[in-house]
């Protein structure tokens, strides 16, 4: 049976053949046509910021708006145009509303871009950066084989299931992934010293960073070991191999392929957090930017950080997608 | 203790029970197993033979009751249940095959950790007992490369290489592809005919029937009745075991 058969006679109509109308607004000479009309009255209609009336002014932008959104829309939504035609469009697009914004928004740009964008006052500064940098990836690595350690150990004691043992565990999981990371850092630092355990700045980050996101990874890993097939298990333990030995040889080879897609994410998410420790004082990025700024009584540093984070945490990102599905390539 | 010395009785099992939560799986099994004798376990799914075969190695563990491996309680408190399944090899319905290692690490594996053999060693008896399963030349495949029965096969070798003195089969064949299932059959057939002490759950009524010493047939959790493959399919005296048999024939 002939499912289109069941369809009203407007719907098998428009899957048959689209109006004229439609074929029209498809046109590439109907497209020229408009995209003319509409620099045309961009040109010449629009007015000049602070000459017309306020009624005027808001009215025409708003057509303006109108048309523009209509004739990119007319071109995004089709499917037979080629792509790149539409990543040009896209682009005019945001140059079009850029050049809207800045030409009526009534924004003092120089300003703005002396304030924030003012690398002259950095000259010469670059290194209290740079150092900064150094210590925030220190605090990171060092961190990041803390974490998968302090979660492997938490996973593997888990797994061996002991009640009273899962308890404590459990609530030291819980805690670490409840509390935020600055809490974490600040009770250690500013909480400790009166118990008498004073760590200093860099061995507070390092040990909140690991308790914080080794909870984290212990999960990751948990997940991993319990993916194992439990007859996985019975046939290691039926050859007389220990409980230990099972994990080590046949668990863990198992489940730590699984669980490295997460824990990189995990580890991304650890390097951004390092910006926290600028609370207890670790000289890291931040802290200097920081410090940059009130010297300079310029926030240009911290926009400067604000990129170098970016540009570090980007390509990471990057490689968290693509260790994740090659992972889900793998499992299929 | 009326000729039968202590060593030929590999197997004695008294009073068994296992409960799962509310379920009653094994009510009071009893029976023995002597030296080289081959015991099939036939009886409806449900019936707890698998519970049964996994409690004598304590996989699972029982609820009550006493199991005599090699005249030794494995129940005791003391007792090093490691060093008791080295004597057990078992072969289950899923293969298990460990994936990340080839067929020639899974077998080497527990002679070299367990057993604490040379490498050397373990390779020279891996490499023999493949050949005698067929897949000398599969030894360097991994498990995903391999079809159901050469894992099977290949999880029989695992279990040999233990050298073990009983061999436990949970279902060998049910997981398998029809034309698969005899080339697992005849490996099983050879082991007994060496004189391996074997128990196995099964219902392929062909390599009981020439196989077996004993068929027990186990449903509700007791052993309803037991007696040699001529005397369970030809002439059983329970309406159970007949009811059962008529189903499966």
């Amino acid at each position: 049976m002939n499912p289109k058969a069941a369809l009203p006679d407007a719907a098998q109509k428009f899957l048959r053949t689209h109006p004229a109308w439609f074929k029209l607004v498809r046109r590439p000479v109907f497209l020229a046509v408009t995209f003319a009309l509409v620099a045309a009255y961009a040109l010449l209609v629009l007015p000049q910021p602070g000459t017309a009336s306020p009624a005027w002014l808001y009215s025409s932008i708003a057509l303006f708006l109108l048309l523009v959104l209509a004739w990119s829309g007319n071109v995004l939504a089709d499917k037979d145009k080629p792509e790149i035609l539409k990543l040009a469009v896209s682009l005019l697009l945001i140059a079009v509303l850029g050049w809207l914004f800045y030409r009526y928004s009534g924004a003092q740009w120089g300003r703005l871009i002396e304030f924030f964008f003012n690398f002259k006052k950095l000259k010469g500064n670059w290194w209290i950066l740079r150092d900064g940098l150094g210590v925030t990836l220190l605090l990171a690595v060092i961190s990041a084989a803390g974490s998968v350690l302090v979660g492997l150990t938490v996973a593997v004691l888990r797994a061996y299931q002991s009640r009273t043992l899962d308890l404590f565990l459990k609530i030291y999981v819980d805690v670490f992934r409840s509390a935020p990371m600055v809490v974490i850092m600040v009770v250690l630092f500013f909480a400790l010293p009166y118990v008498g355990i004073s760590l200093g700045s860099i061995l507070t980050t390092v040990v909140a960073l690991s308790l914080g996101y080794g909870a984290y990874a212990s999960e990751s890993f948990r997940a991993g070991i319990e993916a194992v097939h439990s007859g996985q298990i019975e046939a290691a333990r039926s050859l007389g191999l220990s409980r230990w030995q099972t994990i080590r040889m046949i668990i863990l080879p198992q489940a730590i392929p699984v669980v490295i897609p997460p824990l990189t994410g995990n580890m991304v998410s650890m390097l951004k957090d390092t910006a926290v420790a600028s609370l207890v004082a670790a000289p890291e990025l931040l802290k200097r930017a920081r410090e940059l700024y009130t010297s300079k009584t310029n926030p240009t540093a911290l926009v400067a950080a604000a990129l170098i984070y970016l540009v570090v945490l980007i390509p990471l990102v990057r490689v968290v997608n693509v260790l994740e599905k090659r992972y889900n390539k793998g499992s299929q | 203790m009326n000729g039968t010395s202590i060593t030929d009785k590999m197997i004695e099992v008294v009073d068994l029970h296992k409960h799962f939560k509310d379920l009653h799986v094994l009510k009071g099994v009893n029976t023995s197993v002597t030296r080289s004798e081959v015991v099939a376990i036939m009886g409806p799914s449900g019936g707890g033979k698998s519970t049964f075969l996994r409690c004598l190695n304590r996989l699972e563990e029982p609820s009550s009751g006493h199991i005599f491996i090699e005249g030794v309680d494995i129940m005791a408190p003391y007792i090093d249940i490691n060093k008791v399944r080295t004597e057990i090899g078992m072969v289950f319905q899923s293969f298990n095959l460990f994936p990340h290692l080839t067929a020639l690490e899974n077998v080497k594996l527990a002679p070299i950790h367990v057993r604490r053999i040379s490498a050397q060693e373990a390779t020279e008896r891996g490499m023999a007992l493949l050949e005698k399963v067929g897949l000398k030349d599969k030894a360097h495949a991994y498990p995903e490369k391999l079809s159901g029965g050469q894992q099977q096969r290949v999880a029989i070798a695992r279990a040999l290489a233990m050298q073990p003195q009983i061999m436990f089969f949970d279902e060998p064949t049910s997981a398998l592809d029809p034309e698969m299932i005899g080339e697992v059959l005849d490996v099983m057939r050879a082991m007994a005919r060496e004189g391996m002490t074997m128990l196995v759950v099964s219902h392929e009524m062909g390599f009981i029937r020439e196989a077996a010493d004993r068929v027990l047939f186990l449903a509700d959790g007791q052993i309803v009745e037991e007696g040699t493959p001529a005397q369970i399919f030809g002439d059983s005296k329970q309406v159970r075991t007949q009811d059962f048999l008529s189903k499966i024939l």
